[in-house]
């Protein structure tokens, strides 16, 4: 801490003019983003329960108003307006903790990575919250839910709009507390309780190294605002007093833990128990997404530790391929889109490792709504099969539901990697920087999670909606379309899912001018003063895109490797797409599984990663928890209990010696008189 | 009754006896004489104080031994040359009965207001703290 508030003062210095520069009405506006769901969630807590089938008209229209100012906010910021200009624009509302050396002030702050994240969050939540007024019309706790939704929005806004640790960590906890109460929302259900609890507590695990990294970030820098602090720490990395290795490594493991990576993926798959709404809004399109934008905002942190991002990318794409082979054996719908997204994540996280923070940040878009979509579609696949989650129970769907399949059918081509849609170029991107920053091994990883993201997704739809109807007799006639409030979010959703990978990379006219651009891409030129600094850090230099030179190559290759495996997919599980007509071919799946038994059963059971935590922190910590119960009871308590009841003993035994009758006392006196003139006289006989 | 002259009796040949001990240590010139007087008196009054049950005989014992120690005062008061000059030993005895005094005062004020409570002069049935 030697001069830290020398240190501390020029950077206050240096950025205190544009704190306090007139942001004129986004002062207001910024905040009403938050404001406005959370009078939502306040009013529909209070007096929702009364409002019956019209509770979600408070919420859905808090949310709406809220998306048109986020909308507003967001693109104000990407072309530059006044406040915002390159560098962003914050503005402090209040001191929370005035407290001598440790301030927290609680403010906003948009810049460009912000508004992505608002375009984000606001869209795929304001469609959610559509969906979910066809989607829960006959659930009991439709006001609850709703309720439930806008405290999600609350924390999800305040988590990317904030622009101090502390507050960060607020929002981050908030988001936990509304996603527990959304996975356990039917909690009448034993199995949705338990996901709600596992999700919290795992969510935790994550929390403790994220509160530890923050506090670390404290001792270094002396303050928690995000921006002082990362100028603070890339301007003295050498210098600090807890390695800057330690603050990523921790920054990190919180990131883990809200995006699912392994080895704390586990709770994700369990959270498919919420209702489906929660799947898409939570655990697939936002919530998720806070640990990767949590290590884009902190990327010079990153950045000055080198070997803390080789950790990032070997953690992103371990999860990524594991993830995805997982996906290829379940048979629940939405377990398979539930790994599907651990994938992704993985993706995003080994795009970071490599340096590639553009390159997660455009997959956490894209992917934010083809997975929005694609868990939209299934809930509606899901309420059109009454309430079956088993692929194995379906089939045939695709001239019943033809919305739904159509939706589904572009969310999967997206997120298979096929051009042009969105899935391919950022996922493309995310692999061609990986090969292009040296890390050839991530690249070749990548490839074949690609591959398999193909195959799973094809598979999923040929199980759902092609070849014959597996559908229970008894419900095949009641097999409906779902109301045009649900099916209409889905083609909202497959807009973006189809253009919005072209449209951020676009490079030139008309959309790069617009905004003011003339750079690689839309998206690039964006974020481009967003990770100024990490990609200064990093050495990294932009290479022009070379179309007959490397990139070419790379691009053909991803486009070849994802027709691989959707082609296989079509063989195994069936294609029904006009003149592309196969039969599924379950012998052959029967054979190609039984070839490799030990690959399908891993990838059936998850690589047994319940069972493996379930041994290690129910069998041996319920041991070792037993142990120290005993220990506890034996040895603390008995030592304890000893030592009391021998106090109580010998009072009541020495009780006896006080009578209560003056002459004991007396006599105890007058004897006491005797020794004391006895030994008196013999001392002084003795000293004479 | 007879009980009660027997004893005094006793007491009084025995209190003469000792007297006539004291004569032959000295007479009424000497020292001794008094202070075996003193600590007879003394003995008589602490023995009084652990036998008796009654709290105002205890009283009177304690008044016993506070003239044994008065009367020890004044003997080495007269009989040190250097205090008999200054009469100090006197004066501490006239001290000495008037905190007496005081004392058997308030000794006596406790001693009634506890009997009124308890209805009993027996000291050992004031055991109300044992319990």
């Amino acid at each position: 801490m030697t001069g830290l508030g020398v240190h501390l003062a020029t950077v206050l210095a240096a950025t205190t003019p544009e704190g306090t520069a007139d942001g004129g009405i986004f002062d207001l506006l910024v905040p009403l983003i938050i404001l406005l769901p959370l009078a939502g969630f306040l009013i529909t807590a209070v007096v929702g329960r009364r409002q019956g089938t019209q509770a979600h008209l408070i919420p859905v229209g808090a949310v709406g108003i809220a998306w048109a100012i986020g909308m507003v906010v967001a693109f104000s910021s990407l072309m530059g307006a006044a406040p915002f200009g390159a560098e962003g624009y914050g503005h402090q509302i209040y001191t929370w903790i005035p407290s001598d050396t440790f301030q927290v002030a609680v403010g906003f702050f948009v810049d460009n990575l912000t508004a992505c994240l608002l375009i984000v969050v606001l869209t795929i939540g304001l469609l959610v919250h559509v969906y979910s007024i066809g989607y829960m019309s006959h659930d009991p706790g439709y006001w609850r839910f709703f309720a439930y939704l806008n405290l999600f929005m609350v924390s999800m806004l305040l988590l990317v709009l904030a622009d101090s640790f502390l507050v960060v960590f607020v929002a981050w906890e908030l988001v936990g507390l509304s996603s527990y109460l959304l996975i356990g929302f039917w909690k009448h259900k034993p199995s949705a309780a338990l996901a709600a609890k596992k999700a919290f507590l795992v969510n935790r695990i994550g929390d403790v190294g994220f509160a530890l990294g923050i506090m670390a970030i404290f001792v270094n820098t002396g303050t928690l605002n995000i921006r002082d602090a990362m100028a603070f720490l890339t301007a003295h990395a050498g210098q600090l007093t807890i390695p800057i290795f330690v603050v990523a490594l921790l920054v990190f493991a919180g990131a883990m833990g809200k995006s699912a990576q392994f080895p704390l993926h586990v709770w994700l798959p369990d959270a498919m128990e919420g209702p489906t709404p929660v799947s898409a809004l939570i655990h697939a399109a936002t919530m998720v997404n806070a640990g990767v934008y949590l290590v884009a905002r902190t990327n010079p942190i990153f950045a000055s530790a080198p070997d803390s991002m080789v950790i990032v990318a070997a953690i992103g794409i371990f999860t990524a391929i594991l993830a995805a082979s997982i996906a290829m054996t379940q048979t629940d719908i939405k377990r398979v889109l539930a790994y599907s997204t651990l994938s992704q994540l993985g993706y995003m996280f080994a795009s970071l490792g490599v340096g590639a923070f553009t390159a997660a940040i455009f997959h956490l878009m894209t992917h934010g709504f083809f997975k929005g979509l694609l868990f939209l579609g299934s809930g509606s696949v899901i309420h059109a099969v009454h309430e079956e989650q088993d692929m194995r129970r379906m089939g045939g769907l695709a001239k019943r539901i033809p919305h739904t399949y159509r939706t589904m059918l572009i969310g999967s081509i997206a997120i298979a990697g096929i051009p042009p849609l969105a899935g391919f170029f950022s996922k493309d991107e995310i692999l061609g920087e990986a090969f292009k920053n040296g890390f050839q091994w991530v690249w070749l990883i990548g490839i074949l999670v690609a591959l398999m993201t193909a195959f799973y997704m094809f598979r999923l739809i040929g199980l759902t909606f092609w070849g014959e109807s597996r559908v229970d007799p008894a419900i095949e006639p009641h097999i409906h379309e779902s109301p045009s409030v649900m099916t209409t979010p889905l083609w909202l959703l497959a807009i973006p899912s189809i253009f919005l990978g072209l449209i951020l990379s676009w490079p030139g006219p008309p959309l790069g001018p617009l905004f003011g651009l003339h750079g690689p891409g839309l998206l690039a030129g964006w974020l481009e003063p967003v990770f100024a600094q990490g990609t200064q850090l990093l050495g990294r230099t932009e290479t022009d895109f070379a179309v007959f030179g490397i990139d070419g190559g790379l691009l053909l290759l991803s486009i070849v490797v994802a027709v691989i495996g959707m082609v296989g997919a079509w063989r195994l599980f069936g294609a029904d797409l006009g003149r592309i007509s196969w039969r599924p071919n379950p012998e052959r799946v029967r054979a190609l599984t039984s070839r490799v038994p030990f690959l399908y059963r891993a990838s059936l059971n998850k690589w047994w990663f319940d069972d493996l935590n379930h041994l290690i922190f129910i069998v041996i910590g319920g041991r070792v928890a037993a142990f120290a119960w005993w220990f506890d009871r034996r040895v603390v308590d008995d030592t304890v209990n000893d030592i009391a009841s021998t106090t109580v003993g010998a009072g009541t035994r020495l009780r006896r010696v006080q009578t209560g009758r003056v002459q004991n006392y007396a006599l105890g006196i007058a004897i006491g008189l005797i020794v004391m003139a006895g030994s008196f006289l013999v001392l002084a006989g003795r000293g004479r | 009754m007879i009980r009660v002259f027997v004893g005094t009796a006793l007491t009084g040949a025995f209190v003469v006896g000792l007297g006539l001990i004291g004569l032959a240590a000295g007479g009424s010139r000497s020292l001794n004489a008094y202070l075996v007087l003193s600590g007879l008196l003394f003995a008589i009054g602490m023995f009084g104080f652990l036998a008796r049950r009654n709290a105002i005989s205890m009283l009177m014992s304690i008044e016993l031994m506070l003239n044994a120690v008065n009367l020890t005062i004044v003997a080495f008061g007269t009989f040190v040359p250097k205090l008999a000059a200054s009469a100090q030993g006197s004066v501490i005895a006239l001290i000495v009965i008037g905190v007496a005094a005081a004392e058997a005062t308030v000794g006596l004020a406790i001693v009634i207001a506890i009997y009124r409570n308890r209805k009993t002069p027996l000291v050992d049935e004031y055991d109300a703290m044992s319990q």
